[in-house]
């Protein structure tokens, strides 16, 4: 029962409820014509009994056989009735009646006590004639039931028929409403199932009905919304979030780019200064020299000019020119054309 | 004893209660000779008569248990009435009283007129006229003479003729189940 889907369950509460009901109405339908029936029958024969009691006070009073056949030949025209009699006190037949279609009569040897019996197929009805507070005779009627249950049997297939058909007309109107239910919770668990499948919440019912199924389905399109919103807003964060990391990150990788940068310049500087450390220090310390032709006397004990020493040991050149100090004294010929002009 | 008992065996008790038996059949024949039966028919007629007929109130004020059946003349029912005697109508009981005073005829509900009494019907009939009682008798034209019930002879069978403007002058009421047996007679 928990396995099977709302359209059969709709369809088995259909089918009980309806076959319940026909059979409930069908069976009070029957119950009350075959009471009704029954109780027409008893009423009719019992007051045909009575007619007759009343009928044959003097035909039993004067034992008068014509009289009495007289009185039952009233009972010829009412189909019901089998057989009838008229019982002296003594318990002798006065008269008689039997039906025509009725070959072998059965008239009790005694009626028995007034009142009536239903039997198999037929109603027995014994009434005592009374006049002046004494029992003068027993009228006994039969009737048979079997027009009655020819009128059941009718009836029985009547409502057989209508039943089939009510039920046919009902279970098709039922099944057309019951689609008015199902189709909307079919489309509702679709929905559903695309939501927790796909994980599309921007799908939405399209239930607009007022009612209970018209009430989920406008809570789960709300709750839809609200997820989609929550799942945008949390997108747009996640968004803001990342550009600011990657923004840092750009940032840190700059630094680390220049702080690289940075550190090589700086081992150059340490090098050249390295360098020129180990240059310096050539030149550094004591230069013996001589005291008249300015030479110096480098490591190995050999005496050398000065300009070519401090070549070697320095990045200066030297080119060579004469003071005119020197001039005057080494050219004092081409002193005056020299320096002599310079001088003015 | 011996010879007495198989003398009295029992072919010769058969045969003693077949001779007794013949010889009692024409003593039962006798006693349902058709006067007898049709007077035995007429005493139980009497009885339908009263149950079936509503006497006026009052009627029964001077004998409030008792329903009397007077036999006026001699009678000729005999023991046969006898049959009414433990009987009722209307809850009286039957009280059977022969008359021979015409006076005394007026405290009597049903009055049979036997047959002896045809010389003096007329005194009789003018002396119960207007009284509450009812007059039967199998005398000839009884009816005709302003008697109620009439008793005659059909085909063996005991019939009855109504006289029913004299029972309404007396103020009885005659119930349709007896007038449907009865034949009708009318007071022109």
């Amino acid at each position: 029962m928990r396995t099977t889907s709302i359209k059969h369950k709709l369809s088995l509460i259909n089918i009980i409820s309806i076959g319940f009901i026909i059979i409930l109405i069908g069976l009070s339908v029957f119950i009350e014509e075959f009471v009704r029936l029954r109780t027409e029958l008893l009423t009719d024969t019992t007051s045909q009994a009575v007619i007759i009691a009343k009928n044959s006070v003097s035909a039993l009073l004067f034992g008068d056989r014509n009289r009495s056949d007289e009185t039952l030949e009233s009972l010829q025209n009412i189909s019901d009735i089998e057989e009838a009699a008229i019982y002296t006190k003594d318990g002798r037949i006065l008269g008689r009646h039997v039906r025509g279609d009725i070959k072998n009569a059965s008239y009790p040897v005694d009626p028995g006590k007034e009142g009536y019996t239903f039997e198999k197929d037929h109603l027995a009805v014994c009434h005592n004639v009374v006049l002046d507070n004494e029992t003068i005779g027993k009228v006994y009627v039969c009737a048979g039931t079997a027009r009655i249950k020819h009128n059941l049997l009718k009836l029985l297939f009547f409502i057989v028929t209508v039943s089939g058909l009510a039920s046919g007309a009902a279970f098709l109107l039922l099944g057309k409403l019951q689609k008015t239910i199902v189709d909307p919770l079919f489309h509702l668990s679709n929905v559903m199932n695309k939501v927790t499948e796909e994980k599309d919440y921007s799908v939405r019912t399209s239930v607009h009905s007022t009612d209970e199924l018209g009430m989920v389905a406008g809570g789960l399109n709300k709750m839809l919304e609200q997820i989609e919103k929550w799942n945008m807003e949390l997108e747009d964060k996640v968004a803001a979030r990342t550009t600011t990391l990657r923004q840092t990150n750009e940032l840190l990788t700059e630094e680390i780019a220049e702080r690289k940068r940075m550190e090589t310049e700086r081992d150059m500087l340490i090098v050249e200064l390295q360098e020129a450390l180990a240059e310096v220090k050539q030149l550094s310390g004591l230069l013996p020299i001589c005291s008249s032709c300015k030479k110096i006397r480098d490591d190995k004990g050999y005496w050398t000019q000065i300009e070519s020493y401090i070549s070697e040991h320095s990045e200066a050149l030297f080119t060579h020119a004469i003071c005119p100090e020197c001039g005057k004294k080494l050219y004092p010929e081409y002193y005056d054309d020299i320096w002599g002009k310079e001088d003015k | 004893m011996k010879i007495l008992s198989a003398l009295v065996s029992r072919p010769v008790i058969a045969s003693l209660a077949f001779c007794l038996f013949m010889l009692a059949v024409p003593v039962i024949s006798y006693s349902e000779s058709p006067q007898v039966r049709e007077y035995g028919i007429k005493a139980a007629y009497l009885l339908n008569f009263a149950k079936l007929t509503e006497w006026p109130s009052g009627t029964f004020a001077s004998h409030e248990n008792a329903f009397i059946i007077g036999i006026l003349g001699n009678d000729p029912f005999g023991r046969r009435l006898d049959l009414l005697r433990d009987r009722t109508v209307g809850g009286r009981r039957v009280v059977i009283k022969s008359i021979d005073n015409i006076s005394e005829s007026s405290a009597c509900d049903l009055l049979f007129i036997a047959s002896s009494e045809s010389d003096r019907l007329q005194q009789i009939i003018a002396y119960v006229r207007k009284k509450p009682v009812l007059t039967v008798s199998d005398i000839a034209g009884f009816e005709n003479s302003g008697g109620i019930i009439a008793f005659f002879l059909k085909d063996d069978h005991v019939r009855f003729r109504i006289n029913i403007d004299a029972a309404r002058r007396a103020n009885l009421n005659i119930s349709s189940h007896l007038l449907e047996l009865a034949e009708i007679v009318r007071e022109k």
